[in-house]
């Protein structure tokens, strides 16, 4: 089941009243979403609340969103103007007004948030990135390799599967283990 | 949380999970806060091994969406101002007013073997109930024929066309003398038309 259509089945969830279904939409894209509305504001906390309000908007005209776009899609021009909305009530301009709003990725959120970093928020953001790769070095070959693939190259389990001449299912299980073994050494930092 | 399911989880994130297994995880998963957090965890995993910059606080948001949420439902697009009634209420329509009608004019027939003034006042009575003004008291064969109308006219608005309605619709002709047509008879009589819809 692709991303998308698991993300369908999610909304259709929702449709019918799950609201279980519609907390694991906001697990899934919150950072995403709060990563794109920092293109509009400085403020980090503002981010939240205006992502916040993103979602909650989202949710009131789910039983509305007949599907024709993903949901992703779909969210992130909520979220926009979300946050185009909040700017203009506080009559601000955006940070950036040469920044091209039609491709998003070539924005340079790194260089912004350092402006805006907190000292607890390095320390942790540091630490857990520090965490992350001694247990991936701590892990055998095959599994560093295999959940490496996935995560970083972006490839398939089918591509994986020809890249490391295994069968699909021995993919799937050794990319969940690695991902155990890597949840096992952070612990709380990632709640 | 046991292993099948963590890699049932792992395979869902990575959006490599098939349908039939992705369907019990999400059912499970709009029940288990458990295993949505455990998702939330796998993607954190995800990030930092690509060096992802994060908003401190972002990871709390789903949980501030929740709590709001929880006091708002859904908006019911389905609401609008001339709405019939939903599919769930109209067999129970139907069959209150098939129930309703049904003893109306049985209690009717009752009185009208036993030629008794009081029984034709509670007739009249009822007749009267959908005029606005007096009616003078009509043979009872014509006012089980105009139940017989209003039974009608009511059960096709609300939809209730199932056997409970047709049973009395038979039940009303049945008692009444012969009026009505061939196409209504066997329209009334014939059980394999539509069904209420069950919600």
């Amino acid at each position: 089941m692709s991303n998308q259509s698991s993300d369908k089945k999610l909304v259709k969830r929702v449709q019918r009243g799950d609201k279980g279904a519609f907390d694991l939409l906001v697990l899934k894209y919150q950072h995403k979403i709060v990563n794109l509305v920092m293109r509009y504001v400085r403020d980090p906390d503002l981010a939240l609340d205006i992502t916040q309000e993103a979602f909650i908007k989202a949710y009131r005209a789910l039983p509305r969103f007949r599907g024709d776009s993903a949901f992703y899609t779909w969210m992130y021009r909520i979220a926009v103007n979300t946050a185009k909305n909040h700017l203009a009530a506080q009559r601000r301009r955006p940070m950036n007004v040469e920044l091209d709003f039609q491709d998003p990725d070539q924005y340079d959120l790194h260089a912004k948030l350092k402006e805006t970093d907190t000292p607890e928020a390095i320390t942790l953001s540091n630490e857990l990135k520090n965490t992350v790769e001694q247990a991936i070095a701590a892990l055998p070959e095959d599994l560093r390799t295999a959940i490496i693939l996935r995560e970083i190259e972006g490839m398939s389990y089918e591509e994986i599967a020809q890249t490391m001449e295994c069968p699909v299912g021995t993919v799937r299980s050794r990319i969940f283990r690695a991902r155990d073994a890597i949840s096992k050494k952070i612990g709380s930092l990632t709640r | 949380m046991n292993d099948a399911i963590r890699m049932q989880i792992s395979a869902f994130v990575d959006g490599e999970l098939p349908d039939n297994e992705a369907d019990l995880l999400l059912r499970r998963m709009g029940q288990d806060a458990e295993l949505r957090l455990k998702v939330a965890e796998y993607l954190a995993i995800g990030r930092a091994l690509r060096g992802e910059a994060s908003v401190p606080g972002v990871d709390r948001i789903h949980e501030r969406v929740s709590a709001e949420i929880d006091d708002k439902p859904l908006e019911d697009v389905a609401d609008t101002p001339d709405k019939k009634p939903s599919a769930a209420i109209r067999p129970l329509a139907g069959f209150a007013i098939a129930a309703s009608v049904a003893l109306a004019a049985i209690f009717g027939l009752q009185q009208m073997t036993a030629v008794d003034e009081e029984a034709t006042g509670a007739l009249d009575g009822v007749v009267a109930e959908q005029d606005t003004g007096y009616t003078v008291p009509q043979p009872v064969d014509e006012q089980l024929r105009q139940y017989y109308r209003m039974h009608e006219e009511a059960a096709g608005e609300f939809g209730a066309t199932g056997i409970n309605s047709r049973f009395v619709s038979v039940r009303i002709s049945e008692e009444l003398p012969q009026e009505s047509t061939p196409e209504q008879d066997e329209a009334s009589i014939d059980a394999t038309d539509e069904q209420p819809t069950q919600p």
